[in-house]
């Protein structure tokens, strides 16, 4: 019995729905915990049922056989991990210079540095740089009341 | 009824901002459609934070014909560079590519667009049609059978999207747990917060939609550096072009017929454009004199399945308004826009708003139209589009998405639990579980625990029992056990056929 990739992310699964059935028992009305319980058993259920489908299948088993995805999802490229990786990290590293140093900075930083990192020319993304957040500043100021995250070193400075 | 609430949804369009949104919404769905990998998705993903800020003649309008151009603009990259602009553009490739290989790239992309765009405006009569018909029966549908539909439309998708079965029917299981997270909508009372405040509303659809659908798409378009078309040509000629729209009018009748298939694909809830498409390339070969060219270029290859692409709008759209079923995750957007508008999407949307909810309805015909008007004379210029390279896209798209979370609500929190669940919808992928039974579940779960507590109230633990009620459970269990069931009668009956 050969304990393949996809196995243990019905393990994971059936590990939520316990959790979802562990947190609604204790509650105090039907109506609260009913539709939880219901659901948490069935996927709990579900999951058992492909785990033991996917230990006992001889080969590769059917949920790992590369089938269509969804219509609209991802095409199926075959990229290595570490370009997912790097893309990722580039959306973690934006969110984390919204965080400390607010939109108006970190928007300019970031396309300018994702572009001449990926072999832009320097005036192009700097032409990107300040044209985008200047839009988008544009359409904020149309919305009433709206305004964008400044970021945590600007209040520390006590802005 | 039907005709004068019809007459009433024909005065928006006398209204000039109602048309300049539509308009707009055009304009930006076939720039995005036009680029490879970005699609008719992110069209209204994109959109979907500021749903809110306009009024809801103006919202879902924009987001309606952002969703049908898109298809349009995909079919100009589909036929002059041999790359899909949407999936669903897929099986224009193989003989709309071949014919700009030969030199005709501009009749093609004449006749994709008048396709598309005529099979927008079928699609929309029948929707219109099947409403006046089966008006009497949508309005008698109560909560208890709301209850049913509900399920029977996630069976259908998580049976009969793409993969595991039995993993769609998990996503789709657990899209509905993290529906509960919130308050119940019976008791008011909060589940599964943690005392979080952030988490007492429940999470908001916005942030699941982006983080499940948006970011990963976001990220494949990245890992692809450089341009994505690379191929074929983007100059076509304008008697080319005016040729193909003729030939539309010369196979009407293939025409007419695919638009159909496109239609009654886009009704069922599960089923998505691509099996709309290629059920429609596969009748346009098999009903062709000369089935063996296809494939070498010709032009029915491309009339069929792009009448098709635009004739399921009308279907899935009725679908979603009129039951509040959303069959795709295009459509579980616009649904999530319909929630964040006020509007209650279901029969009592229809009972309570019959004229906006046809304005809806015309609007893709209307924009279909518009789109394809302006394009047809503008094709070599529009199709350049697809040429912007993914590092000067990716940071712009990346960026306006985190601009519209944050917009949303003003809240850094919407951010977090966008990249969380952008990890899961990178996990699901990774691990083959269909993410649209997830985010559709998702989408109706707090609706359908209204609907199922309602039912209970108001007619007792026995609603199931009412004649409707027993119908979709019927279907329900179809829907559910069908396969498992004749694969063992299968197995059965192979195993006691003995070889001689």
């Amino acid at each position: 019995m050969k304990v393949k990739p996809s196995s243990y992310s019905l393990v994971a699964v059936m590990v939520i729905c316990l959790l979802f059935i562990g947190l609604s028992l204790p509650m105090e009305y039907l109506t609260s915990k009913l539709l939880p319980l219901i659901f948490g058993s069935v996927g709990f259920l579900l999951a058992a049922i492909e785990l033991g489908k996917d230990l006992t299948a001889k080969g590769k088993p059917a949920s790992e056989v590369p089938t269509g995805d969804e219509a609209d999802a991802m095409a199926e490229v075959k990229v290595g991990v570490s370009s997912y990786l790097g893309a990722v990290a580039w959306i973690v590293g934006f969110f984390l210079g919204i965080l400390l140093l607010g939109f108006v900075i970190a928007i300019p930083l970031f396309i300018f540095s994702y572009m001449v990192t990926r072999g832009t020319r320097w005036f192009v993304a700097l032409i990107f740089a300040v044209t985008t957040p200047a839009l988008i500043y544009l359409v904020i100021d149309a919305v009433p009341g709206a305004d964008l995250y400044q970021g945590l070193a600007f209040r520390w400075l006590g802005y | 009824m039907v005709l004068e609430a019809l007459v009433s949804a024909l005065a928006y369009f006398t209204d000039l901002s109602f048309l300049l949104w539509v308009m707009a919404g055009s304009m930006v769905g076939l720039i995005l459609g036009i680029i490879p990998g970005v699609g008719s998705l992110h069209a209204i993903i994109l959109f979907l934070p500021f749903v809110f800020l306009l009024p809801v003649e103006h919202s879902i309008p924009f987001m309606l014909a952002a969703m049908s151009m898109s298809a349009n603009g995909g079919s100009i990259t589909a036929v002059l560079m041999g790359v899909p602009g949407t999936p669903i553009n897929t099986a224009t490739i193989l003989d709309g590519f071949p014919m700009t290989q030969k030199g005709e790239g501009g009749r093609a992309v004449g006749a994709a667009l008048v396709c598309s765009a005529g099979g927008g405006v079928i699609s929309v009569i029948l929707a219109l049609g099947m409403v006046i018909v089966l008006l009497p029966i949508i309005l008698a549908i109560t909560n208890a059978e709301m209850v049913f539909i509900i399920l029977v439309g996630l069976a259908f998708i998580a049976t009969l999207s793409r993969g595991s079965m039995t993993k769609g029917l998990i996503s789709a299981t657990l899209g509905m747990l993290v529906a509960f997270i919130g308050y119940q909508p019976v008791t008011g009372l909060w589940r599964f917060t943690f005392g979080i405040p952030y988490l007492y509303d429940g999470l908001p659809i916005v942030c699941v939609t982006m983080g499940l659908f948006g970011l990963p798409i976001i990220i494949d378009l990245a890992t692809k550096r450089g341009t994505i078309a690379t191929a074929g040509t983007t100059t076509v000629g304008m008697a080319d072009v005016w040729q193909g729209a003729k030939d539309v009018f010369c196979h009407w009748w293939l025409f007419l017929r695919s638009s159909v298939i496109g239609y009654v694909v886009g009704v069922i809830p599960g089923i998505g454009g691509e099996t709309a498409i290629w059920v429609a390339y596969g009748h346009a070969k098999q009903t062709s004199k000369y089935p063996e060219k296809f494939g070498t270029g010709v032009i029915e290859g491309v009339i069929g399945p792009e009448s098709a692409n635009c004739g399921r709008e009308g279907g899935a759209a009725l679908t979603t308004m009129a039951l509040g079923l959303p069959g795709s995750v295009v459509m579980a957007v616009i649904l999530g826009g319909l929630l964040i508008a006020g509007l209650n999407p279901g029969p009592q949307m229809l009972r309570d708003d019959l004229p906006l909810t046809l304005s809806f309805l015309l609007v893709i015909a209307a924009s279909n139209v518009f789109g394809t008007s302006i394009v047809l004379p503008l094709v070599s210029y529009v199709a350049k589009i697809a040429s912007v390279p993914s590092r000067i896209l990716v940071p712009l798209l990346i960026t306006i998405i985190f601009v519209g979370i944050f917009i949303y609500a003003e809240r850094v929190a919407d951010l977090v639990v966008m990249l969380i669940f952008t990890a899961v919808g990178l996990a699901m992928v990774k691990f083959d579980f269909n993410r649209v039974p997830f985010l559709i579940a998702y989408v109706l779960g707090f609706r359908f625990e209204h609907f199922f507590f309602m039912s209970i109230g108001l007619h007792g633990p026995l609603f199931f029992t009412r004649p409707i009620s027993l119908a979709l459970i019927f279907l329900f269990i179809m829907a559910v056990f069908y396969g498992p069931i004749s694969k063992v009668i299968k197995r059965w009956f192979q195993r006691g056929v003995k070889p001689q």
